[in-house]
């Protein structure tokens, strides 16, 4: 499954694999704060409980605030993972 | 992010991070509508923030013209409006402070013979009115259209301020039966008022309005909040329901709206 949505960053899509949870992924390089949390915000308020966001943000202090307001919504933050560029990947699992 | 374009998101991004109001919160405001009676020195800070909140229908009725007197509390209005109809006044500001919301107008007094055409279709109702008579007509209304009412009152250095749930807690008349008279019933025009005065009293009407519609929070219902300027102090009064209330009590007698309840005579208004 893969779905895009429009809007600053790469945008959002969804993958599954068999048997596994459906991950949306949320791409906001380029979004800067607090946008980068205003958006993974609304993607995951239109998820269901348990189900799996990756966000991708190459803006640093996104890294930061991005897990840590996440977490006073209640939501779960699984990891946050830098990657070349530099980017970070942060996995979040919607619970709140 | 359903529903928002990548302006919105921007515009509202401080509602959307508030745990009280997310994405979906801004768009219950978005499709709420909320009608401000008056719009002078309660109705300008009013209409400014519900419409800047984006609030997706304002409606402001109000029947007169801007004059010199408005100015030094009537924010909506500006020198060059002088002679122009408020409602007119006020939605060219309003319209380009945030184009999301639809500003319905109406230049008329409110009256028993409008005022359940005036708050049909609303979800909330803003009392900002100069005068005792409206003020009771729109308490009446409200309360048999179980209809929310933010009710507030200003003179001099002192506001008064109450939320109106009918069904939950007292309405205007549970607290104030009949209006005061005479000299204990000035004017602004007479005994003056701090245009900040008005701001601030208008200021937590749009913020109970807005928790009304978001359901957020806890409202003004059952309270009636004193703000004394002069001492800056903020003083609450709590205060049930009257059984015997003749709008909302055991036994109404106020069952429809009928001409002869709301005697002009006490609403005389000035600029």
């Amino acid at each position: 499954m893969h779905q895009r949505v429009a809007g600053r960053g790469k945008g959002c899509h969804m993958v599954a694999g068999p048997g596994k949870t459906e991950t949306t992924v949320l791409d906001l390089r380029g979004e800067v704060c607090p946008y980068a949390f205003v958006k993974t915000r609304l993607t995951l308020e239109d998820m269901e409980q348990g189900s799996i966001l990756k966000v991708i943000v190459d803006y640093r202090p996104a890294s930061a605030s991005v897990p840590k307001n996440i977490r006073t919504m209640g939501d779960t933050v699984v990891s946050v993972t830098r990657l070349p560029g530099p980017a970070w990947e942060i996995i979040i699992k919607r619970t709140g | 992010m359903k529903g928002f374009t990548e302006n919105q998101i921007r515009r509202y991004s401080r509602h959307i991070v508030l745990p009280q109001i997310g994405g979906k919160g801004q768009r219950a405001l978005l499709s709420s509508k909320a009608l401000v009676v008056g719009a002078g020195g309660l109705g300008s800070p009013v209409c400014y923030y519900l419409v800047a909140a984006g609030v997706g229908v304002v409606g402001i009725a109000d029947m007169d013209q801007v004059g010199l007197s408005n100015l030094q509390r009537q924010i909506l209005h500006s020198t060059e409006d002088l002679d122009k109809p408020k409602v007119d006044s006020a939605r060219e500001k309003l319209e380009r402070l945030n184009p999301d919301v639809a500003v319905l107008t109406y230049q008329e007094p409110v009256t028993h013979d409008n005022v359940m055409g005036l708050i049909k279709g609303y979800d909330v109702v803003i009392d900002c009115v100069d005068n005792f008579a409206a003020r009771y007509l729109l308490n009446d209304a409200c309360v048999l259209t179980g209809k929310p009412l933010i009710e507030a009152g200003v003179l001099r250095f002192d506001g008064l301020a109450m939320t109106i749930i009918p069904g939950e807690g007292p309405c205007y008349r549970c607290i104030f039966p009949k209006p005061p008279t005479g000299s204990d019933a000035p004017s602004c025009a007479e005994a003056g008022i701090l245009g900040a005065t008005a701001g601030i009293l208008g200021t937590i009407q749009a913020a109970e309005a807005i928790k009304v519609l978001l359901g957020v929070g806890r409202t003004l219902s059952g309270r009636l909040l004193a703000v004394d300027v002069l001492a800056m102090t903020f003083t609450e009064l709590e205060s049930g329901q009257d059984a015997g209330c003749p709008v909302c009590g055991e036994e109404p007698l106020i069952q429809e709206i009928l001409g002869e309840n709301y005697d002009l005579a006490d609403c005389d208004t000035v600029d």
